[in-house]
Parts: C-alpha cells; sequence; structure tokens
C-alpha cells in the first residue's frame, strides 16, 4: 500500500499487502511517533509487540501498527544483540504497548528501557526462566519422546 | 486543669476530631461467581469508590506459543481452537489462511462459502453466550436459559457437519476436512430462522428493561482515541464509534460477496456494548442466509501436497473473531513445525485498557463494566 | 491436614438407616462449579433446560463453597491457579466429592508438556470421579454424575467418618506469598 516514508529506516519491503520496515533499535521511538503523529501515515492503532529467537543471529522485535484511516498495515522490525538485549519502551508513544513489552520481558528476557511498569504479568512468581527461548526445554519432552511424534507422511503407506 | 469531660464530649461532636478513613485494598479473587472464568482484579477503593484497579492475569496461562512450536501444522489447529474456547472455528481460519497464503495454496469456492457458514453461526454462538452472562452477572437469570436454547440449535447444526460442539478442528490448510452432510442446510437454516424469531425478545428483556438501563447507560464510556491506541478490536471498538471489522477493511475468505453492515455504537457505554452485540448478530445471520443460498458446487479441498512443509518466510494474517482482531504471526524456517507463531489475541488487548475504565467508579459498576467487556481468559493468558 | 482420630462413629448404624442417609445425600447434591476453561462451558450447557441436571437433584449454582458438596473442577489447572483451587476445597465441608471433568484437569490433556499446567487435579486433591472429553458433552458430565451418586449410595458411613477415604498424603500446595499472594 502507501510507502511514503523517508528517514531513518534502513531497508523497507511489501510483503502481502503489508508495509515492514527494518528499524535501528535507538531511532524506534521516533519512527513510530513519526508513523502515529503524520497525517499521512496516521498509524493509529497498536496491533502486537513481540519477538522472535533466532538462536545465534539475536532477537528480531516487532512492532505491528495499523493505520485506520488508509487500511494498511505497518509492521517494524528491530534486531537487537543477545548480549545485551535491551532496547527502548514504545509505551510512551503507544500506550497499549504496556502489557506487550511485559509479556516480552517475561517471556524472553528482553530488558524494556522506560517501562513504567516492569513487573510480571503471567508466569507463577516462582517460575524460573524464561519459557519462549528456544534453549528452554519442555520437561514433559525431555522426560519421555512423544509417541505421535512420527511424520504422518511416513505412514502413509499404512493408511487405507 | 481545667478540662473537664464536658468539653471532651464538646469536642468530639463538633468535629474537632475527623474521622479518618484509609483505603482498602480488595482482591476481587481468580474464583468469583461474577466474573467471567479466572480472572483477578486487585482494586484499591476507598470507601466504595475505586481509586486503582489492577486486573492480575495469568492464571489460565497454559503456554500456546511455546507448544505451538512442537506441533505439526496440521495439530496446531486443536491447539489453537482452545484458545478463545467460545469462537472455535473462528481460531482455526487465519492460521489456515497464513498457511494458505506462504504455500500459494488455492480454496476452492465451496469451502470457502463453507467456511464463511461456520465462520458466522460461531460468531451467533459467541454473541449469545455473551448476551446471556451480562445478564447473569447483572442478576438476571432468565436471559441466560434462552440463550442456551439458541446455542443448543446452532450446536446440533455444527455437530452435524463437524462432530463437534464447541471445538471443531475442521479447518485444514486449503479447505475443510469433509463436505457437508445432507440436511445440514435444513437445519442451520431452522436455527437461524428461530433466532431471527426470538431476537426482538432479547432485546425486550434486557435493553427493554429499566433497571438493566439503569446499571448500564452512561457506564465504563470508553473513548475511542484511547481504545485504539490500546488495540482494542472488535464489538467494544466499535459501540466507541469506531467502524473498524477486518472483515471490510481486509477483506478474507469472501466476505467482500455479502452484504452486510457493520454496527456501530454511538457513545462507547455498557448499553451500547450490548447493542452491539445484538445487532451484529442479526448481521450474522443475514450473512449465513446469503451463503446458504448461494453455495455454489465445488469440492471441499483444495490441491494439498501431502507433506505440508512451508517455505521460509514470515506472515501476519488477521481475521474477525467474534471478540475482535485474532491475528497470527508465523514465521516457518522450512521444516513441518513453525518456528515462532506469535498469537496476538483480542481479550489481552481489551483487558489492558481496563485499568483506565475502571478508576473512579462504584463496586456494582465494576461488575456491570467486567460483564460488558466481553472477554475469554484463555484468550487473554493463551 | 491431620488423620482424623476414630472416635465418632463407634455405634455399629443399622443398614436402613445409612441407606437412608446416602439417598438423601445422593440426591440433593449442591454443585459448587469451579469452572475454568472450556469445559465450564459445557457444565452451564448442562444445566441448561435440554440436559437438565437439576433433575437428578443436583443444584448448579450455590453461592459460595461453604454451602457446597460437590465440586467440579472443569477446565486446565495451570500452577498459578492450583493454590487457589487447594484453598476452595480446604473450605468446602464434609463430606464432599469431587469430579474432575474434562482431559486438562483428568491429566493435562492437550497441555501435556506445558511448563505451566498442573497435569492433572489429582496431583491437588482426591478425585472420585473422573469425566474424559474434550469437553465432555453434557451427557458424559450426568453420567458422571449418575456414577458418583452410585457411589455415594454404597458408601459405608463408618469407614467415611474415619477418614479412610481422605487422602491424607497429600501433599500441602498451599504457601503463603507466593503465586501471586494467594
Amino acid at each position: 500500500m502507501s510507502q511514503i516514508l523517508g528517514d531513518a529506516i534502513s531497508e523497507s519491503e511489501v510483503r502481502h499487502g503489508q508495509v515492514w520496515l527494518s528499524v535501528d533499535k535507538n531511532q524506534i521511538v521516533e519512527v513510530l511517533t513519526t508513523l502515529k503523529t503524520n497525517p499521512q501515515l496516521a498509524c493509529d492503532y497498536f496491533t502486537f509487540l513481540s519477538a522472535i529467537d533466532w538462536r545465534d543471529e539475536g532477537f528480531e522485535v516487532m512492532i505491528v501498527v495499523y493505520s485506520t484511516t488508509h487500511q494498511s498495515t505497518v509492521g517494524c522490525k528491530v534486531r537487537i544483540e543477545k548480549s545485551s538485549p535491551q532496547i527502548p519502551s514504545v509505551t510512551p508513544v503507544y500506550r497499549g504497548a504496556n502489557w506487550h513489552e511485559r509479556e516480552c520481558a517475561e517471556m524472553f528476557g528482553i530488558t524494556f528501557d522506560g517501562h513504567p511498569n516492569p513487573k510480571r504479568l503471567y508466569l507463577a512468581e516462582d517460575f524460573v526462566g524464561h519459557p519462549l527461548l528456544k534453549d528452554f526445554q519442555l520437561a514433559s519432552r525431555v522426560y519421555k519422546q512423544w509417541p505421535g511424534d512420527r511424520d504422518p507422511d511416513a505412514t502413509a503407506g499404512e493408511e487405507e | 486543669m481545667g478540662v473537664t469531660p464536658k468539653d471532651f464530649t464538646t469536642a468530639r461532636l463538633t468535629g474537632a476530631g475527623t474521622l479518618r478513613t484509609e483505603e482498602m485494598i480488595l482482591n476481587v479473587g481468580p474464583q468469583h461467581p461474577a466474573t467471567h472464568g479466572v480472572l483477578r482484579v486487585i482494586v484499591v477503593l476507598d470507601g466504595e469508590r475505586i481509586i486503582e484497579a489492577e486486573p492480575v492475569i495469568g492464571y489460565m496461562h497454559r503456554g500456546h506459543e511455546k507448544l505451538l512450536e512442537m506441533r505439526d501444522f496440521r495439530q496446531i489447529t486443536n491447539l489453537l481452537s482452545r484458545m478463545d474456547w467460545l469462537s472455535g472455528i473462528n481460531n482455526e481460519i487465519p492460521a489456515s489462511i497464513a498457511v494458505e497464503k506462504l504455500m500459494e495454496i488455492e480454496v476452492p469456492r465451496r469451502a470457502q462459502y463453507l467456511r464463511v457458514i461456520l465462520a458466522e453461526m460461531n460468531r451467533i454462538m459467541n454473541h449469545l453466550m455473551f448476551v446471556g452472562s451480562f445478564g447473569l452477572e447483572l442478576g438476571a437469570t432468565t436471559p441466560v436459559m434462552y440463550a442456551f436454547r439458541e446455542r443448543e440449535q446452532l450446536s446440533t447444526a455444527m455437530e452435524m457437519v463437524t462432530g463437534g460442539r464447541m471445538h471443531f478442528g475442521f479447518i485444514r490448510p486449503g479447505g475443510l476436512k469433509e463436505d457437508i452432510p445432507r440436511g445440514f442446510t435444513e437445519q442451520a437454516l431452522k436455527a437461524i430462522k428461530q433466532l431471527q424469531k426470538f431476537i426482538p425478545d432479547y432485546e425486550d428483556i434486557m435493553m427493554g428493561n429499566e433497571i438493566f438501563k439503569q446499571r448500564t447507560v452512561g457506564i465504563g464510556i470508553l473513548p475511542p482515541d484511547l481504545a485504539l491506541e490500546y488495540g482494542v478490536s472488535g464489538p467494544i471498538l466499535r459501540a466507541s464509534g469506531v467502524e473498524l471489522d477486518v472483515r471490510k477493511a481486509d477483506p478474507y475468505l469472501v466476505y467482500d460477496e455479502f452484504d452486510f453492515n457493520i454496527p456501530v455504537g454511538p457513545s462507547g457505554d455498557a448499553f451500547d456494548r450490548y447493542y452491539v452485540l445484538m445487532e451484529e448478530m442479526k448481521e450474522s445471520a443475514k450473512i449465513v442466509e446469503q451463503a446458504l443460498e448461494g453455495l455454489p458446487e465445488g469440492s471441499h479441498l483444495g490441491q494439498v501436497p501431502k507433506k505440508l512443509t512451508l517455505p521460509k518466510g514470515e506472515i501476519y494474517s488477521r481475521a474477525e473473531n467474534p471478540l475482535g482482531e485474532l491475528g497470527y504471526y508465523l514465521v516457518s524456517d522450512g521444516e513441518a513445525k513453525p518456528y515462532r507463531m506469535k498469537v496476538r489475541t483480542p481479550s489481552f488487548s481489551n483487558i489492558s485498557v481496563v485499568p483506565h475504565m475502571l478508576r473512579g467508579i462504584y463496586i456494582p459498576d465494576m461488575i456491570a463494566i467486567l460483564g460488558s467487556m466481553f472477554f475469554v481468559v484463555g484468550d487473554i493468558d493463551r | 491436614m491431620a488423620t482424623r482420630t476414630p472416635q465418632v462413629m463407634t455405634i455399629p448404624i443399622p443398614k436402613s438407616v445409612a441407606w437412608l442417609l446416602n439417598w438423601s445425600r445422593k440426591y440433593s447434591l449442591w454443585m459448587f462449579q469451579f469452572g475454568l476453561a472450556c469445559c465450564s462451558i459445557e457444565f452451564i450447557a448442562s444445566a441448561m433446560p435440554k440436559h437438565d441436571i437439576m433433575r437428578l437433584g443436583v443444584i448448579p449454582f450455590p453461592a459460595s463453597p461453604r454451602q457446597a458438596d460437590l465440586m467440579v473442577v472443569a477446565g486446565t489447572v495451570t500452577d498459578k491457579m492450583a493454590p487457589a483451587i487447594r484453598r476452595v476445597y480446604e473450605q468446602m465441608p464434609e463430606p464432599k466429592y469431587v469430579i474432575s471433568m474434562g482431559s486438562c484437569s483428568n491429566c493435562g490433556g492437550p497441555y501435556w508438556d506445558s511448563y505451566s499446567v498442573t497435569k492433572g487435579v489429582d496431583q491437588i486433591l482426591p478425585v472420585d470421579v473422573y469425566v474424559p472429553g474434550c469437553p465432555p458433552r453434557p451427557e458424559a458430565l450426568l453420567h458422571g454424575i449418575v456414577r458418583l451418586q452410585n457411589k455415594i449410595q454404597g458408601e459405608k458411613m463408618p469407614e467415611k467418618w474415619r477418614g479412610s477415604e481422605i487422602d491424607t498424603k497429600v501433599p500441602q500446595v498451599v504457601g503463603t506469598g507466593r503465586s501471586g499472594g494467594i
């Protein structure tokens, strides 16, 4: 859809009708402020914020917003290193990011600088670890391999 | 010296000593007859007025996102439909759409129509549940009985097709698992006609009731710009006056071929949210009728390769769940399991605006507001 | 929970009296529904006019656990919620029964490998009847209640009061200030 941005973006692409931008972590707050306040972009609806754990390449934080007037989705992706997982919080720009960032911090161990209320959201208070990291093993699967974990297509010849 | 008991009494009675009140922290606990499921709200009270409120979630956190990474693409629909347990088919549809778009599978028109029929029937079932339980929380036990009567009719129709009453597991990438049996069209039409006949009764019972109106009009107003910033979607956003519906804004399946309106409420209070639900049920009934009449012939499943491995890529696919916008961000790295599947659930964003709405109101209004914020706890916690 | 001292019921009860007491207990169950998740919807559907549980003598919605005799755990039990369930169970007066409804509360169900789900509510409570299904149909729940009623009919009063039916080896899960300060 409309791709009328300029500054501070390293690369952008349009995929399946949605705009995806790669942003540097220090400029994410400015980019989001521009997205929100610029009347040509008017991204007023905050969709979600989450992260992906690419094992050795670091984390990738995604912030997706949507514009009701132009009806287009814009997603910003920020790469951060695993050694120092910090990113400025976008709560001042979109208040809805509050809970999303708390969840992300809990699941991945990413720190959001400047978040007003960095408390636990979901997990029990004595839970240790960050569940969505790829290194976090599920205890039940370690104990016993699930017998249904066979490829259904390998047994395709046995079906009727 | 010179202080007699009479002076003390006079001083107390003339208000020289003030009555000191403290704030009380009340825990509207995870298990409560009036809240929907296991949502815990910690409120700080001053008398009967709420100063601060904070919902504590996580009592139904089952770890869906981690579990989805361990399952094959065909197995994930079973888990996905258990997140928002009232709208079974609508949870599975955006996941299948994501897979179909990545793999560029074409879905036959008959399957699209059938998906729309099942999705809209499920939307009606979801709305009926909330129509009933909103009344139950305010103390009215009749609407629940009526709502469940309609739900049973619709459940019977869904069960004829899918075999399940609540969790279906019926949508496959590429279409549906099976075609509809004989007699489904009649049963579905019968259920829809009965619903349309009884909707004026529901409107009279609740919206015409003085007590209901006094408890909900003007209570819990959600301003539209705040709602957009928090990511609120669905009937709650539409009751605040914003006309945003993914079925019209970003049409998926074949919604652009049907003629339906998007009900919008004027002011965003609890009464409007209820009104939007009733209107949406009528619109969904219209869509089902149109779809049943225009059901094309064809096959129910497209050309799907036997081995479902996705190419590398990422996609964000969204749909209009009955509660709001449900989105799946699917990251695939070429295997048969998703690498990461982020689920963007509507109730999570809807409930994040609750602390703002509960500030400065009375406790009985809190129950009315929480009942009108239609949410499902499994959707919040995933 | 200490073992009960067997001082009560040293007098043998005549069989007809025992039968009468059991019969009246089984047909006046007041059910406290601990509806956590999807199974609670099927539970509510079973209390509605189409599959009516009131005809079995079971009244569905009491106001508090202190007035209930039967607790139906319907839905997934998470680690964060487990102390609350235990506490509610302890608030119920004797004699009390527990039905575990649905596969999540039977054994963990579809979430068998999750990091935050208690694999089965029988890890924290003694369960009398397990109703399988995901979710079980309302008719299945009715069948489970009928089975429970048969079980109650066949109970021996002295054994029940002596405490052998209550599992006293259940680990103490109730914590102070843990898991959300419950």
